[in-house]
């Protein structure tokens, strides 16, 4: 079952002789449970690329289907919900918010969806990314690995239906990268959680199922399994 | 060792920076003028009520001349003139003993000479025409005029009795040019030419040393170079132009200092200074809490600016400099902003100040003087460079590598590094560890915005502790006093300004007049005899000293308040006792020191059934009555302008058979709570027309007047409570500005995890009203404090407050401020934003 959909994906800024191509065409397709990483130089269009899959931004013309749904239909706030509840994020600087603790920060989508958190689940979770002694800590007090796993935490305490990851190991050193990688790669295994990683890094990108390369705008391979 | 031009590059370098920062510049530029405004709307403030208070009372004593020689003859002034330390001198002649034209019985008219430096002296200021020049020309003041019924047109005839040599004589006048006159000097004035002294020269020569009149001596008035040691330099010129000191001597030149020099070190008591530098020390406080926290807040931001100046090498000194630079440029737009609207909003609010004093009438000069300029600038560019130091010292000693790392409210000035909670994501908790991000920060702007609110509350606080019971019950025991208009001057003496009876008629005639009772007295009447000689009351031939005695029907009789001794009006209508009236302060106690009499003491009064120009030859009663008790002197029942080594107190009945002429003072009477305002108006028609010598006083006067003063000190409290609740809530919105500006990356977070924009909105409007919440809060308890280690000492200094803990005003801006704590952050944000996530997100990479 395909988990996530694009058809004709463009995204173009400017207009006229200026006009850039960031996304020229792209058609995707990731299945339910997929590891995916993406792979491209910078410039590529890989982070439009992600930053249309997760709708923080709309696409020029083409369609995004998640779960069934085309959220390039939907309005400003329907797609702030929508993206609560389908979606997590990942990003290169951790971005949590320093004054909520690493337990507030896990489960601020859930709350701000006004819903109660899957205690068990959480545990889960935070046994997994190897939290558990430091659920209380300010993220000032965590190490980049650290707050990058919290992060990484927060994103799948929602369950959603795709994780996003942009450049997750981008602010870490190559041991902590491979560490968060291989928790990554955990995760998605034991959570059956559909991950789409963004990274210019060949060796962090080998460990995903699957490695689609962009250049230009374009899917140059890696289009479908 | 090479001494580099760095001064230059420091300039660049501020200037630019400057450019960087334009919301905080305007931010800036507004703050420091307030302060400015506040500087300057004080010494405004409190010089322009000096200016009017000094010059109020320079006319009161007729001119700004530093000393007066009178009675001099036209020798003795040429002599005196060229004395060396004289800087300038007016001549001054009266033409007249009196001018007896019926009209100036009320208002006294006199009939001078004033050379050009007089008139300049006596601030005349023709309104219209010129200075007299023809023997027939007079210039008159306005008052005089309308009195005569002559028309305020050059060119008018105006025809004056004169008392020349004792006979009346009768002359005809053009008028030549006329001035308003002044409100507060209560004589009319009429001058002639100089040609008129010549034409009239032989009836001006004066006979003052043979017969004391007064008619052709010249008053010379002096200006010394400066107002220091009047009396001395007085002194020194008549006896060094050979003239004496010594009443006696046949050399004797009788000379004043003006005394409105002498009051004028009034406002410098210890009372006013402390007030002004406390008000200065608030306004240095409050100007620091916002320009403090606007440099702090623009270097935190800049920090890594600085950090990346001090890699290449710039020294902390020039980075302080360059931060005090800017500071100095944003000061030279705000601060002659706040001068310049800082003195008309204190000139506007000097009348307030001088509402209720007795210079109400005067008219009110606050001129630009430079000294207001100077001092307020300075203040404010003081203030400016206390304020900015601090944030210089922040920036200068940063590290480079640091300065990197160093992001606002971020993660070292966080402090702790546990927070043991689960529930922190719930929007008012969210939105309160935002406010403890930065601790100081918050308290400052808690802190500036409750200033103004314990100000308005303190003010508050003042004018509803007045007591208007105990101010009315000061100055009126009965419903109306109705007495001569000299009286309420403070000048009644006797039968010359009596209340007559055809008034007391007309007013027991009214509806609604329910009782009245009238109050006799009257100067020198009655002397009493006394061993003690050295109180300074001068004795009679018999060696009796001056007493007072007023005499009171049945109303203001029983209204006496006693003090001790007993009040039994059947032994004090037995004609054998008397009480003796005790002055009391302002908060009513009794001052014994001032009574002459025990309780019980046999006292005896003489009467003069004669003229005072033979002592020995009157016929001569005496009395004898012993004290009954003591009373209060208050300001409705007393008022006999003479000096009296004691006061007593009768039955109406009794004093008028002591004395020869009883003389109705005033006359008290009450009106049933229905007609108060219809007596009123048939006071104010009937002594406006019928007998505009009669004046009356009123409870609703006294209420306006009290009213008035409660006014004065809401409005001057307001005012400056609402420009310093503007610099708090620009305070406010600053800090509101900052943490939304600097959240921008954290606050795509928080969208791109599924926070929606209402969601957002409701945290940033939590986060406005635990600044209201704090406020509120802090302003409670400061202006509890206030209220009782300010308010209340200060209203147990003043008779007519009582202290009365109030806190009410703060609550009533409790809306307002909600309001704010709601509309500025959705106001700023909305303002701020506009960029999509995408972008913020991208921005902090």
């Amino acid at each position: 079952m395909q988990i996530l959909e694009t058809t004709n994906l463009k995204k173009i800024y400017g207009s006229g002789e200026t006009a850039v191509h960031a996304l020229d065409g792209i058609n995707l397709k990731v299945e339910n449970g997929e590891f995916v990483a993406i792979i491209g130089t910078s410039g590529s269009g890989k982070s439009t690329l992600l930053h249309m899959l997760g709708g923080l931004d709309r696409p020029s013309s083409g369609e995004v289907i998640v779960d069934g749904k085309n959220i390039s239909s939907l309005k400003d706030e329907e797609l702030t919900i929508f993206r609560r509840r389908k979606m997590g994020f990942v990003f290169q600087n951790y971005n949590l918010v320093p004054v909520l603790n690493v337990c507030e920060n896990i489960v601020l989508p859930i709350e701000l969806d006004g819903k109660q958190p899957d205690k068990s689940y959480l545990s889960r979770i935070v046994n997994t990314l190897g939290l558990d002694h430091k659920l209380y800590d300010l993220p000032s007090n965590l190490s980049g690995g650290q707050q990058q796993r919290v992060a990484i935490a927060r994103a799948l305490a929602s369950k959603p239906a795709i994780i996003l990851a942009d450049e997750p190991t981008g602010n870490l050193d190559s041991k902590t990268s491979l560490d968060v990688m291989g928790l990554i790669k955990v995760s998605s295994q034991q959570f059956r959680q559909t991950i789409v990683i963004i990274t210019h890094n060949e060796e962090i990108a080998q460990m995903a199922d699957r490695i689609i390369r962009i250049e230009d705008g374009k899917m140059v391979s890696g289009e479908n399994r | 060792m090479i001494h580099i031009k760095s001064s230059k590059a420091i300039k660049n370098l501020s200037i630019n920076s400057l450019k960087m920062n334009k919301t905080r510049n305007i931010i800036a530029i507004i703050a420091i003028s307030l302060t400015a405004l506040l500087f300057t709307t004080l010494f405004t403030m409190g010089l322009g009520t000096m200016e009017s208070l000094q010059r109020a009372t320079m006319r009161q004593a007729g001119g700004d001349g530093h000393a007066t020689l009178k009675y001099l003859t036209d020798e003795e002034f040429e002599h005196i003139k060229s004395h060396p330390l004289i800087k300038e001198i007016a001549y001054e002649r009266i033409l007249c003993k009196k001018v007896t034209n019926p009209e100036f019985s009320k208002r006294h008219a006199e009939f001078w000479y004033y050379d050009d430096i007089g008139m300049n002296l006596g601030f005349i200021e023709l309104e219209d025409g010129h200075k007299p020049a023809a023997y027939n020309e007079v210039i008159v003041d306005s008052t005089t005029l309308q009195l005569l019924g002559v028309p305020l047109k050059v060119g008018a005839q105006l025809s004056l009795k004169l008392d020349i040599d004792g006979k009346e004589v009768q002359r005809d006048f053009i008028l030549s040019g006329w001035w308003k006159s002044d409100p507060v000097f209560n004589v009319g004035l009429i001058f002639a030419s100089k040609t008129y002294i010549d034409t009239y020269a032989d009836e001006l020569n004066s006979t003052y040393k043979q017969d004391y009149d007064p008619t052709g001596t010249v008053s010379a008035i002096l200006l010394f170079g400066n107002s220091l040691d009047l009396q001395g330099k007085l002194n020194k010129v008549i006896t060094e132009s050979g003239y004496s000191l010594d009443k006696t001597s046949p050399d004797y030149l009788d000379g004043n200092v003006n005394w409105s020099y002498l009051s004028t070190n009034f406002i410098l008591d210890t009372g006013t200074v402390l007030a002004l530098v406390a008000a200065l020390l608030l306004v240095t406080f409050t100007g620091y809490l916002i320009i403090y926290n606007i440099f702090q807040i623009s270097v935190m931001r800049d920090i890594r600016f600085y950090g990346l100046l001090k890699t290449i090498g710039t020294s902390s000194g020039q980075i302080r400099r360059i931060i005090r630079r800017q500071a100095l440029l944003l000061s030279l737009l705000g601060v002659p902003l706040g001068l310049l609207t800082g003195f008309f909003i204190g000139k506007s609010l000097v009348p307030f100040l001088m509402n209720n004093s007795v210079y109400a009438k005067a008219e009110l000069h606050v001129s630009p003087s430079p000294w207001i300029f100077i001092c307020s600038g300075l203040f404010a560019v003081i203030t400016v460079i206390i304020s900015t130091y601090r944030p210089g010292k922040i920036a200068s000693n940063v590290s480079p590598i640091e300065a990197v790392r160093y992001s606002d409210g971020g993660v070292k000035s966080l402090g702790r590094h546990m927070k043991k909670s689960a529930n922190g994501g719930k929007m008012p908790l969210m939105a309160r560890a935002n406010l403890s991000r930065n601790k100081k920060r918050t308290a400052l702007v808690v802190f500036s915005l409750s200033l103004s609110l314990v100000l308005l509350n303190t003010a508050f606080t003042l004018s509803q502790s007045m007591d208007m019971n105990r101010y009315l019950s000061h100055f009126n025991d009965t419903d109306f006093l109705i007495a001569h208009a000299d009286y309420f001057q403070e000048d009644f003496t006797g039968s010359d300004n009596a209340t007559t009876e055809s008034y007391i008629q007309a007013v027991e005639e009214q509806p609604g007049f329910e009782e009245g009772g009238r109050l006799y007295s009257g100067s020198n009447v009655l002397t009493i005899e006394s061993n003690n000689t050295n109180e300074g009351y001068e004795a009679d031939a018999r060696g009796n000293l001056p007493a007072v005695a007023f005499g009171l029907e049945d109303l203001p009789l029983h209204r006496l308040q006693l003090i001790d001794g007993e009040l039994d009006f059947n032994k004090l209508a037995s004609k054998r006792y008397i009480l003796e009236g005790v002055p009391v302060d302002d908060n009513n106690n009794p001052e014994m020191e001032y009574s002459r009499f025990h309780v019980g003491e046999k006292i005896t009064l003489h009467n003069y059934m004669g003229t005072i120009h033979d002592p020995l030859d009157q016929k001569y009663a005496s009395n004898e009555f012993t004290v009954l008790g003591h009373v209060s002197i208050k300001a409705t029942n007393s008022g006999t302008a003479a000096a009296a080594y004691a006061t007593f107190y009768l039955p109406a009945d009794l004093y008028k058979s002591l004395v020869q002429q009883p003389v109705v003072m005033s006359y008290a009477f009450n009106v049933s709570a229905d007609h108060e305002a219809s007596m009123e108006n048939f006071l104010k028609q009937y002594t406006e027309i019928a007998e505009p010598m009669m004046h009356y006083k009123s409870k609703l006067i006294v209420r306006n007047e009290f009213k008035g003063l409660q006014t004065t000190v809401v409005v001057i409290g307001g005012t400056l409570s609402l420009i310093l609740g503007l610099i708090g809530i620009l305070n406010f919105a600053n800090a509101m500005l900052t943490s939304i500006l600097t959240r921008r990356q954290e606050f795509a977070t928080l969208q791109s995890i599924g926070m929606t924009n209402k969601q957002l909105k409701t945290m940033l409007i939590y986060e406005g009203l635990y600044f209201v919440a704090g406020t509120i809060v802090c302003s409670i308890l400061l202006g509890s404090l206030f209220s009782l280690i300010i308010a209340r000492p200060l209203s147990h200094l003043m008779w007519f407050m009582s202290y009365n803990f109030i806190i009410w005003p703060l609550f009533a801006v409790l809306p307002i401020l909600t309001v704010l704590g709601v509309v500025l952050p959705l106001v700023i944000y909305s303002l701020s934003g506009g960029k999509s996530i995408v972008e913020q997100l991208r921005s902090a990479e």
